[in-house]
């Protein structure tokens, strides 16, 4: 589903990522970890085309092909979904209107027909649900005066609604008490399917509780530096980060 | 030779004495030689007055649209009949009421002619025409004083809360190639009555008109007044609209304001607070593209204790137009517990357009609660960026974002049919902004 070769990108002049390898196929799970500044969030941005961003080296294939060239809007589109560590407040757009105006163009590049008004009204009703997304804010403007936890579980309402090919979430687990973080996680788990795939961006092990890994990589100065199953986050978790930092270097 | 405008427009009212006052009673005719006189007194405000900041409206009365003027409308302009929004019409074509009579409704309201008005309810119109307008002290009030030959009139007795809803269809056509118009309004809604008013500007054909608007508003004890102003003038067109509204004890007063036109449009709100716990609210919205300009003026004055305003005025200004916000919020000395509250919040989508700001406040009490401010921003990349990665393409991603703006000041339309009419309007002006 995603291949991603040799991916360096810089930031005003800066290289902050370093060479990323990662292959994704389709029902994984793949967790990606390190300590602050190792360029986690960066990638997530680089897969959406975040235009801060510049590519100065790899390549990317999603679903067979190369998602570089493509604008932020097309890879969307196409199925690639970015939970963002902070979304963002969008003052006088409502929830459904930008919704109805995603689902739209989404369907429209599945050449799937328009849904009607009771169609997508039931749509959103449903997948609030998923994440206990109270009824009262998707009438509200996007993420205005949302909680942080309510601006998290409006990211999984979203990306339910979108129903994506591949959902990148980054840090979706910070800032959330216990039973916010619960609730995004048995959303997450919910909308797992053989033919979707997710690359969780996570600072903590506490979101792979309720989420198994099939892969958890540990991303350190813009490059994984090691792979592994779900015993490595425990472990990460124990031991931190050092031991793997002095073997790399 | 060496003649100024105020001269060449005092020689214009001399000439035409007879004209002018045609249809009138002698006692709306008597006045009009004091405002004249009140006009060269104080004479065409500059871009620096504070009421017309940025307005040069001097510019305007110079150019020739002045040698044509008191032309009923003598080009039947195509006007879509805005079917979609209820209420009865006032149709007033170049200044003049189409009807030339007043109608008197089953509950009392009377509404039609402004001159047909002072004719047939003489003593109830001399009541409270330039009972308000600010005849001493704005040479363009005084100006429409002297000049004006017709317009609307609406009239709610006592105690009536007005069973239908009024459109004062404010509409500009002429054969000439320009011409200047004086357009008049007089609502009065006595104690404890209620009416809806709307009111639309709007041009046919490319003349290029300068018109010059004053209303007066009289709004009585406990009495409610909601009035939604669009301004949908073509390109070419220049409007100078001084509003005045008077509110006695108890009484609300809900303006919103969409200024969509297409020339230069300087819209000026006045309210006068005179009795306790009275209320004004005010909407305002401004959309200017190219060349266009684009500006708000609101003044509040609280006379009296205990009287609340809210001001919310949103402008766009694109290409090199220039949108202007200017208001001012006065609290004379006694008046305390005065509750008031001014924003101006502005989006610049070009380097080249200007946005002018000036929220102000002349407070002469010591209890009281007033805030104001302004801001001026661009769209939120951040935000365009957010929405594209949930697939919507850039320029709708940018439309959706502007639209969200501005729909906050249109929903407060009074109602849902004219929402619809100003948001279709809207969203026509946002897509060449």
């Amino acid at each position: 589903m995603l291949e991603v070769r040799n991916l360096h990108a810089t930031v005003a002049g800066k290289e902050v990522l370093r060479g990323i390898d990662l292959t994704v196929r389709a029902g994984e799970v793949h967790a990606i970890m390190g300590p602050n500044g190792s360029g986690k969030s960066t990638f997530a941005s680089v897969l959406a085309g975040s235009p801060r961003y510049e590519v100065t080296a790899g390549e990317v294939t999603f679903l067979g092909e190369d998602l570089l060239g493509k604008s932020v809007e097309e890879r969307a589109r196409e199925g690639l979904f970015l939970g963002f560590q902070y979304p963002v407040e969008i003052p006088g757009v409502s929830m459904a209107n930008f919704m109805k105006a995603a689902v739209a163009e989404r369907r429209k590049h599945l050449g799937e027909e328009p849904l009607t008004s009771a169609e997508f009204l039931r749509m959103m009703r449903e997948k609030a649900a998923i994440v206990e997304l109270d009824s009262k804010l998707v009438s509200r403007s996007v993420n205005e005066g949302f909680s942080g936890g309510e601006k998290k579980k409006n990211e999984i309402f979203q990306m339910a609604m979108l129903s994506p090919k591949l959902a990148v979430l980054d840090e979706t687990d910070s800032g959330l008490d216990i039973d916010a973080l619960r609730i995004v996680a048995t959303g997450v788990e919910k909308l797992r399917r053989p033919d979707n795939a997710t690359v969780l961006i996570t600072h903590y092990q506490r979101l792979l509780d309720y989420i198994v890994p099939d892969f958890v990589h540990v991303l350190y100065k813009g490059r994984i530096i090691y792979s592994g199953d779900k015993e490595l986050a425990v472990k990460l978790e124990h031991e931190g980060y050092d031991w793997l930092i002095n073997e790399h270097q | 030779m060496g003649q100024t405008i105020e001269q060449k427009l005092s020689d214009i009212y001399v000439s035409n004495l007879d004209i002018i006052g045609e249809g009138f009673p002698a006692a709306f005719i008597a006045p009009r030689s004091g405002y004249i006189e009140n006009f060269m007194l104080l004479g065409l405000p500059s871009g620096r007055d504070e009421r017309y900041l940025h307005s040069d409206v001097r510019q305007l009365f110079a150019s020739e649209e002045r040698e044509t003027y008191f032309t009923q409308l003598s080009e039947r302009g195509e006007f879509d009949p805005l079917d979609a929004i209820e209420g009865r019409r006032i149709v007033v074509e170049n200044g003049f009421c189409s009807e030339q009579m007043v109608r008197t409704l089953p509950d009392g309201v009377i509404f039609g002619s402004l001159r047909d008005a002072a004719t047939r309810y003489e003593e109830l119109v001399l009541r409270h025409y330039n009972a308000v307008a600010d005849n001493g002290g704005d040479a363009l009030t005084a100006l429409n004083s002297a000049f004006m030959q017709d317009g609307a009139f609406l009239y709610v007795p006592s105690g009536v809360h007005a069973a239908e809803k009024f459109l004062i269809d404010m509409r500009f056509a002429s054969a000439e190639s320009a011409q200047l118009c004086f357009s008049r309004m007089l609502v009065v809604v006595e104690d404890g009555a209620s009416v809806e008013v709307a009111v639309i500007w709007r041009t046919a054909g490319d003349t290029r008109f300068l018109v010059n608007g004053v209303r007066e508003a009289i709004v009585g004890r406990d009495a409610s007044l909601t009035l939604t102003e669009v301004n949908r003038m073509g390109v070419g067109s220049n409007l100078v609209l001084n509003g005045y509204v008077r509110q006695e004890s108890g009484s609300r007063a809900e303006t919103t304001v969409d200024e969509l036109g297409e020339g230069f449009a300087r819209m000026g709100y006045a309210t006068d607070l005179i009795g306790r716990d009275a209320e004004s609210k005010l909407w305002g919205l401004y959309l200017a593209g190219g060349e266009e300009h684009a500006s708000i003026a609101v003044e509040v004055r609280h006379q009296v204790p205990s009287c609340r305003s809210y001001e919310l005025v949103k402008g766009i200004a694109s290409g090199s137009a220039v949108g202007s916000f200017s208001g001012l919020v006065y609290v004379a000395p006694g008046a305390q517990q005065t509750d008031a509250m001014q924003q101006n919040r502005n989006l610049q989508m070009s380097d080249t357009a200007r946005i002018y700001t000036r929220p102000q406040l002349e407070i002469y009490a010591d209890d009281v609660k007033c805030s104001h401010g302004s801001t001026i921003g661009q769209l939120d990349d951040e935000a365009v960026y957010y929405m594209r990665q949930r697939g919507i393409g850039e320029a709708e991603a940018r439309r959706m974002q502007l639209f969200g703006f501005v729909d906050d000041i249109i929903s407060r339309c009074g109602c849902e049919s004219l929402c619809e009419y100003v948001r279709e309007a809207a969203r026509d002006r946002l897509e060449t902004i």
